[in-house]
């Protein structure tokens, strides 16, 4: 393939995003699910379980701890599914091994898929945010708030994508690739999910960041991962 | 020394290593004041936790050899190691829940330590899964590389009390101020422990090995000699 690394990575990211946009179905197929889980978390342990009587502020505390927390399970899942259909355009006809026979640079086919999975799953952040914030009634957030919220929603998708672009390519080529895929990829992004999660909490509760070390291990352990995945990634499409 | 001797020889180390660090925890160890017999829990709690420490760190390193000189033999030791590391992490978890029920009264605390223990845990579950449903060299290649990125998760189960500190495990003086006999015991368990962990992989890697041998025997009396996968 001609052109620079940057070339490459700009093909590479225009062609995932173009079969993602041309059916559109694991957008809504994605988007839809992220939703359910968050209205079947609400059913399960919704705003009422926060007990009455509570004050202004500390009601707003307990009703930011069930958003974050929702918010991030949902996008946990959907995650899964909207990496499993980014691997699986690329296995089907070995379109993997086609790109590389093309002479594609590994890290151009890693930073790519990152990149796509990462703009798909802002896209479904973009309409989860508001479910969350409407049907937990975090809504004591400013705009302020929601600028916060959106910058640590973009830091923890990174991650997840940086880990799941990895992963998702190593179970692509196994026996029951979607369910080993979630197996595997849902302990690994817990550490993410916990700092996420704490991050989000004082976040939703228009509150300054109360600790530091769960900011910093949201930052630090996707870079632990990614450098891995970037080490690794050549053994892996080797296969 | 032939590796069956060695095997042996591992074996009677472990026997007498185990029955010396039971008889010394139960005989010299004195009796903790706050927590009676339930203490002697901890002599295999940390014992068997460093193991595993050990245990994983040898799936990476080994997984890291493969990758780099493509041995069969040295999956093979990653994956047993990885194995047995992960039982020893079960034990952990479950000695550790003897004591939590004992000592705090509840079996499970969302501590740190506990918490990424978990997380550690349901890791190299999935990295045993994940080297289940592959085969060959996608198998060797992928459970290295999954090896590796797994021991990502090893230094903050470590570093999770310094981190953010926890009310339930000690931190590093605590140890230091132990009864003597106490330290010893706990040495004790840990080589005994350890000794076990080698034996355990050693035995894994060997049968892993002689199952690739029998399945590449049974493929060339098929499929002729130069048949391959």
């Amino acid at each position: 393939m001609n052109g620079g690394w940057g070339g490459q990575f700009t093909r590479l990211l225009v062609k995932d995003l173009g079969l993602q946009w041309r059916t559109r179905d694991a957008l809504y197929v994605v988007g839809l699910f992220s939703l359910l889980v968050v209205l079947v978390f609400a059913f399960a342990y919704g705003p009422e379980f926060v007990p009455p009587g509570l004050g202004r502020e500390a009601r707003g505390r307990e009703l930011a701890k069930l958003g974050a927390a929702i918010f991030w399970s949902a996008l946990a899942f959907g995650a899964v599914i909207a990496l499993h259909r980014a691997g699986e355009a690329d296995r089907e006809y070995g379109a993997i091994s086609a790109i590389r026979l093309a002479g594609v640079s590994p890290t151009a086919i890693y930073f790519s898929r990152i990149a796509s999975v990462f703009i798909i799953l802002v896209a479904i952040e973009a309409a989860l945010l508001p479910a969350v914030v409407v049907f937990l009634q975090v809504d004591s957030m400013t705009a302020v708030d929601m600028a916060r919220m959106a910058g640590v929603a973009c830091l923890g998708t990174l991650g997840l994508s940086s880990i799941g672009a990895f992963v998702s390519t190593m179970t692509a080529s196994t026996r029951g690739r979607e369910s080993l895929l979630s197996v595997v990829l849902l302990p690994l992004i817990v550490p993410l999910l916990i700092a996420a999660t704490k991050v989000s909490v004082d976040i939703m509760a228009s509150r300054p960041i109360g600790d530091w070390r769960w900011f910093s291990l949201l930052v630090a352990y996707p870079m632990l991962t990614a450098g891995v995945g970037l080490a690794l990634f050549d053994s892996v499409l080797e296969e | 020394m032939s590796g069956s001797r060695i095997n042996a020889t591992l074996a009677t180390v472990t026997t007498l290593l185990v029955l010396v660090g039971v008889t010394f925890v139960f005989v010299v160890a004195p009796i903790e004041v706050q927590m009676r017999e339930i203490q002697k829990i901890f002599y295999f709690h940390v014992g068997t936790a460093w193991s595993m420490f050990v245990a994983f760190t040898v799936t990476a390193i080994y997984g890291i050899v493969y990758l780099v000189w493509r041995k069969p033999r040295a999956d093979a030791i990653a994956a047993a190691s990885a194995e047995v590391g992960w039982v020893y992490a079960a034990v952990v978890l479950l000695t550790g829940m003897l004591w939590a029920r004992s000592a705090w009264n509840v079996w499970w605390n969302w501590e740190p330590r506990l918490t990424s223990m978990l997380v550690l845990w349901l890791m190299y579950a999935g990295y045993l899964l994940f080297r289940s449903t592959t085969k060959g060299d996608v198998r060797r290649t992928y459970s290295s590389v999954f090896g590796i990125l797994a021991f990502v998760m090893v230094p903050i189960v470590y570093y999770s009390i310094r981190i953010w500190g926890s009310v339930l495990h000690p931190n590093e003086e605590t140890k230091f101020n132990l009864d003597n006999r106490m330290y010893y015991g706990m040495a004790l368990g840990t080589l005994a422990m350890l000794a076990a962990y080698v034996l355990l992989t050693r035995l894994r890697a060997d049968a892993d090995i002689a199952e690739q041998e029998v399945a590449a025997l049974r493929q060339e009396q098929l499929f002729g000699e130069n048949a391959e996968g």
